[in-house]
C-alpha cells in the first residue's frame, strides 16, 4: 500500500513540475518529460507488469492536457513501458549506460508513434523536436538513474515473495 | 490448447488495454470539449499548477532583468519616445472615432468592435510533452469559451483554443501548423490571405500567410492584421511583420513568412475574443 501511495504521489509531482517548471528550462521550446524518463526507468527497474501499470497511469495524467486526441500518451507510455521492462530483464542495472542509452531510444520510440497518430488525424508536428526531447530526456535519465535505482532498493518497494 | 494463452494475466491485461485505448483514440478525435472527470481532475491540477506557474514565471522575468540591465534600460528610452509619440496619436484617434460613430450612426452601420467580449484569462501551464506548443488556462465552457476563439494580449494575436473543458481550456500558439487564422495585409487592404503556423528546422515561432494574389504588392516590413472575415474575432488585432515574401507560381499565389508581435516565452495573461452574438458567427 504504501508503495502504491509513494508511486501515485512521485507521478503527480513529475506531472505537475513537468507542467509548470520544465517549459522554462527548455533550450529553443525543446523540454524534456521528467514523467515520462520516470516510468521508464521504473519500469527498467521492475519489470512488465508494474511498470505498463505506471505508464498507463502516467500516460491518463499526460492526456488530461494533450489537446485533440485521448489516450494517445496512454498506449505509448504502455508500449514503451513494456519494452523496457523486456530491456530491464536482461542488462545489468547497476550500470549507467544500457537504462540511459534505452531512454533515448524509448522516448524517441513514443515520439515517433505520437508523430504517426498524429500524422493519420491530419494534425502537423515537427518530427526534429522528437529528436531533441529525446536527447534532452537521455540527459535527465543520466541524472535521474542513480535516484530511481535506490528508491526501488528499498524495502516496501521490492516486490515479496510469499512462500 | 489455444486458450493456454489466456492464463498468462500479462498478455490478456496488455490486449485488454490496448483494444480499450484504441477505441478511446479513434472515439475522441478532433473533439473539443472535455468528459466529466476531466473536467474535475483536470481543474484541481489548473489551480495548483497556475500558482506555481505564476510564481516561476515572475522569477524568470526578474532573472532576466537583472542579467540584462543595458538592454532593459535602452528599451526603456525607446518606449518612453514611442509612448510620447502614441499619445500625439491618441489625440487623433479620439477626434476620428467620434467623427465615425456619428457618421455610421447616420448611415446606420453596426459597430463591429462592440461585438466581442475580452475575457481575460492566466496561463497555468505548458503542455504538449514539447511537441505541440501549447498553453492551459484558467476559463473554460463555463465562462463562455469554445474551441476556435483566439487569444490575444495587448501585444498581438497568440493562437487559437483548441480544445475546452468546464474550467481550463488548451491554446495552441501560432507556430502551430494546425491553426488557421484568416488575415490582411495593412498597407494594401489585401484581405484573402489565410494565417498558418510553420515550423523551420529551427525552433523560432513563425508564421506563414498563404494564398495572397500573385499581384499583391506585399513587401518583407508590412504589417499583418487580422481580417475578421468569418465573424469569429474582429478586424485589426495585430499579428506580426512580414519577414519574406515567395512567389508561388503553381498554385498563383504569393507566400510570406510573419513573424509575431507577441514574444511567446513571456506571457502570463491573456484574453480570449468571444463573440457576444453566436449565432452569427460560423465555426
Amino acid at each position: 500500500m504504501k508503495k502504491v501511495l509513494v508511486l501515485f504521489a512521485l507521478s503527480i509531482l513529475f506531472f505537475v513540475i513537468d507542467n509548470f517548471f520544465m517549459p522554462f528550462v527548455g533550450i529553443g521550446g525543446v523540454y524534456p518529460s521528467l514523467l515520462l524518463v520516470f516510468c521508464i526507468l521504473y519500469s527498467i527497474q521492475n519489470g512488465k507488469w508494474e511498470g505498463m501499470w505506471l505508464g498507463v497511469f502516467c500516460g491518463l495524467l499526460q492526456d488530461l492536457f494533450f489537446t485533440n486526441v485521448f489516450g494517445i500518451n496512454v498506449i505509448t507510455n504502455m508500449i514503451v513501458c513494456l519494452m523496457a521492462g523486456v530491456i530491464g530483464t536482461n542488462i545489468f542495472k547497476d550500470k549507467k549506460i544500457l537504462p540511459v542509452a534505452s531512454c533515448f531510444a524509448l522516448s524517441f520510440l513514443k515520439g515517433a508513434i505520437i508523430f504517426a497518430v498524429l500524422y493519420i488525424i491530419d494534425i502537423k508536428m515537427s518530427f526534429s523536436r522528437v529528436l531533441f526531447v529525446s536527447i534532452y530526456d537521455m540527459v535527465v535519465a543520466f541524472f535521474m538513474y542513480r535516484r530511481v535505482y535506490d528508491l526501488c532498493q528499498k524495502d516496501y518497494m521490492q516486490i515479496q515473495w510469499k512462500f | 490448447m489455444k486458450f493456454k494463452i489466456f492464463k498468462n494475466k500479462l498478455t490478456v491485461a496488455i490486449i485488454l488495454l490496448s483494444v480499450t485505448f484504441l477505441i478511446l483514440i479513434s472515439r475522441s478525435v478532433g473533439r473539443g470539449s472535455a468528459t466529466a472527470i476531466e473536467n474535475g481532475v483536470g481543474s484541481g491540477f489548473s489551480v495548483v499548477q497556475g500558482a506555481l506557474y505564476n510564481v516561476t514565471s515572475s522569477i524568470k522575468n526578474s532573472l532576466g532583468f537583472v542579467f540584462n540591465f543595458s538592454e532593459v534600460k535602452s528599451e526603456n528610452e525607446a518606449l518612453r519616445a514611442r509612448n510620447a509619440e502614441l499619445e500625439k496619436q491618441l489625440v487623433d484617434y479620439n477626434a476620428i472615432k467620434s467623427e465615425n460613430t456619428r457618421l455610421s450612426s447616420m448611415v446606420n452601420f453596426k459597430d463591429s468592435h462592440l461585438d466581442y467580449n475580452y475575457v481575460g484569462c492566466n496561463i497555468v501551464g505548458v503542455t504538449g510533452s514539447g511537441y505541440l506548443d501549447q498553453f492551459v488556462i484558467d476559463r473554460g465552457s463555463s465562462d463562455g469559451i469554445a474551441k476556435n476563439m483566439v487569444a490575444i494580449t495587448g501585444e498581438g494575436l497568440i493562437g487559437q483554443i483548441t480544445f475546452v473543458s468546464d474550467n481550463y481550456s488548451i491554446v495552441q500558439t501560432l507556430s502551430n501548423e494546425n491553426l488557421a487564422v484568416s488575415a490582411m495585409v495593412e498597407s494594401t487592404s489585401e484581405n484573402s490571405g489565410i494565417l498558418k503556423g510553420y515550423k523551420e528546422s529551427g525552433s523560432s515561432q513563425i508564421a506563414k500567410l498563404y494564398y495572397l494574389p500573385i499581384d499583391s504588392a506585399i513587401k518583407a516590413g508590412d504589417v499583418i492584421l487580422t481580417s475578421g472575415l468569418g465573424g469569429l474575432y474582429p478586424k485589426g488585432i495585430r499579428i506580426g511583420t512580414v519577414l519574406s515574401v515567395e512567389e508561388d507560381k503553381g498554385k498563383v499565389m504569393k507566400t510570406a513568412l510573419v513573424q509575431p508581435f507577441v514574444d511567446f516565452d513571456k506571457i502570463q495573461e491573456l484574453f480570449i475574443v468571444v463573440p457576444k452574438n453566436k449565432i452569427d458567427v460560423t465555426y
